[in-house]
């Protein structure tokens, strides 16, 4: 019997990239480069009041990017520890890129387009940046989506792992 | 020696200065400051629903992604799991076709002409 359960790596892997791909915008893109805070078209960062509103609502995200990570910790060991589930780096860091574009791409399109909480930099070409900014994103899921293809054929459980042994 | 004895006590006086310094500071520098307070309040008062919900919701996207892999990945789990215990009924169904048909030859040699 071959390791077919893919989607536990899978899954793991897209809150995994979801979450770390959450702290790279946070760091990066928040707080490094100050552009793209939470709600800076809302209240934009001009003043000191307005800044520490925008850190809190930044450290929400914080918080959930967190919690996404913790939760694909979870799904990572449950997935390690099946003996259904291909242990595939192809499948894993497909998922990882998958997870990253995916919230990339629902999140340009609900917080910068549909409800204009924010952009990625606000301003004059605010419309260019965040087109590119889901241009990245569909990049990365179709990049994601074909290296989660390519780990189908792998069907070997993690190392140590019987078929068949009871669990 | 006298002089020793001066810089031990300076030193002696300049931690409950240096510790009195720090614990002061914080009181008048925020997040106990006025803007830090008026943030804070700022935050329940201004849609506060809407904006976690706009925070939360790519996130959720993201989650029930994430169920839909896994129940994909369990149904097809489960198939090959039901596949791989028809397979070898079938290897064994062969494997006593020709044993069957060896039998049948062996016997039929047996009472050959």
């Amino acid at each position: 019997m071959k390791a077919t359960h893919h989607g536990a790596i899978i899954s793991a892997g897209l809150l995994l990239g979801t979450g770390l791909g959450g702290f790279v915008d946070g760091i990066v893109l928040h707080q490094l480069l100050q552009w793209h805070n939470m709600l800076s078209s809302v209240r934009p960062p001009v003043d000191l009041v307005a800044m520490k509103y925008n850190m809190l609502w930044d450290g929400l995200f914080h918080a959930f990017t967190w919690l996404m990570v913790a939760l694909g910790v979870w799904r990572l060991w449950v997935a390690g520890t099946s003996p259904e589930v291909p242990w595939s780096g192809r499948t894993f860091v497909g998922s990882l890129v998958l997870g990253w574009g995916l919230f990339n791409f629902v999140e340009g399109v609900i917080d910068h387009q549909l409800l204009g909480i924010h952009h990625v930099h606000p301003g004059a070409d605010e419309l260019a940046w965040d087109l590119g900014f889901l241009a990245l994103g569909l990049l990365q899921i179709a990049a994601g989506a074909w290296y989660i293809r390519a780990g189908r054929a792998d069907t070997t459980p993690r190392a140590g792992l019987h078929l068949g042994a009871p669990r | 020696m006298a002089r020793l004895t001066t810089s031990r006590v300076s030193a002696a006086w300049a931690i409950p200065l240096a510790l009195a310094v720090t614990v002061a500071r914080p009181a008048l520098a925020c997040p106990s400051c006025a803007a830090g307070i008026e943030a804070r309040a700022e935050l329940w008062s201004r849609d506060f629903a809407l904006h976690l919900l706009a925070a939360l919701v790519p996130f959720l996207i993201v989650g029930l992604a994430c169920v839909y892999a896994e129940r994909i990945g369990r149904q097809r789990a489960a198939s090959a799991r039901a596949e791989s215990q028809i397979i070898p009924t079938r290897s064994s169904d062969d494997a006593l076709a020709p044993s069957a048909g060896a039998h049948a030859s062996r016997h039929q040699g047996s009472h050959g002409p």
